[in-house]
């Protein structure tokens, strides 16, 4: 068994080495006609490479806050990326590394 | 003429002072609205009585009915499709189905990942044992320690919860269909009242 603390926190290496960042959050899917907290699968690892990045909460799609805040964090938030699990080649300890290049920019999917 | 002066009334008036000057409440919306500081510190200016009446709990506290939205409030909601942990579930308190909080979820146990396929959630983790981990270092190692020493040497495991038996979110909480009893969400408590509570002279 897999526990989410072994994910969250892990650095993650593309397949050249490169950084990408840490990972600070994962998201999960489920099929629309599941109950509870049956059926989720993890679908992606959501990292970012600032200190910052998502966490005071900005780049949800349903935060309202004062406009020049946003507007600010926003940008933070452009260094929060989604790395989907079927890129992932081995966790190795505290490093994860990737068979592909680079993950997606989290801007295409805001955070849920 | 016994007409008392406008800046008597206005000053003890029961009215608010928007209610009698209506450029006043719409020059305070405009200021609220384009201020860089957050809402919450700008209060929305009630209408009617002073006291609230408008929202919720003020009417409740008059006798007033509640509405099916805020009926709805209360009820048993399903998680979204796609969640992130951090924000739905981590660090969220647990209610057993009679409603008793349970504790928190403190971490979260998936299946091996396996070539093709995304590890499945298998169930929910709450303890020390989980919690230690979390914290990291020394300090996350003596928090694991302690929390196993109040347990009994049969449950010294992770208290999981299937996910089965989580039924969605009440309240900002994620409500089980069982009782805590059942899923042994309680042996520190437990074990913390026998040995300490039921000992300490006076308890009864």
């Amino acid at each position: 068994m897999m526990r989410a603390v072994e994910l969250i926190g892990c650095e993650v290496v593309d397949r050249d080495g490169a950084r990408i960042g840490r990972v600070c959050d994962l998201r999960l899917v489920a099929d629309p006609h599941t109950r509870g907290l049956s059926g989720y699968h993890l679908e992606s690892l959501v990292t970012r490479t600032g200190p910052i990045g998502d966490r005071l909460g900005y780049t949800t799609e349903h935060t309202v806050g004062p406009w020049s805040s946003a507007w600010l964090f926003r940008r933070f938030g452009r260094l929060v990326r989604l790395v989907p699990w079927r890129d992932v080649e081995a966790v190795d300890g505290r490093v994860i590394r990737l068979r592909a290049a680079v993950g997606v920019p989290c801007e295409g999917g805001p955070r849920q | 003429m016994t007409s008392e002066p406008v800046t008597v009334r206005l000053l003890f008036a029961s009215k608010p002072v928007w209610e009698a000057l209506p450029a006043v409440r719409a020059g305070y919306l405009a200021v609220r609205a384009i201020s860089p500081v957050s809402l919450r510190y700008w209060p929305m200016p009630a209408r009617g009585n002073a006291e609230g009446a408008e929202s919720a709990t003020g009417r409740y506290r008059q006798g007033g009915a509640m509405t099916d939205h805020e009926r709805d409030v209360g009820a048993v909601r399903p998680f979204p499709v796609t969640l992130d942990v951090d924000r739905w579930l981590l660090d969220r308190p647990l209610h057993d189905m009679d409603g008793v909080a349970s504790g928190k979820i403190d971490d979260l146990e998936f299946s091996d990942p396996v070539a093709g396929q995304a590890p499945e959630l298998v169930a929910v983790l709450r303890g020390p044992a989980a919690v230690g981990p979390r914290i990291g270092g020394r300090l996350g190692v003596w928090w694991t320690a302690i929390g196993l020493r109040l347990q009994t040497g049969r449950e010294r495991d992770l208290v999981s919860i299937p996910v089965g038996v989580v039924a969605g979110i009440r309240h900002a909480a994620v409500q089980l269909r069982s009782h805590r009893q059942a899923l042994g969400t309680e042996v520190i408590a437990d074990r913390v009242r026998e040995k300490i509570a039921h000992r300490t002279p006076g308890s009864g």
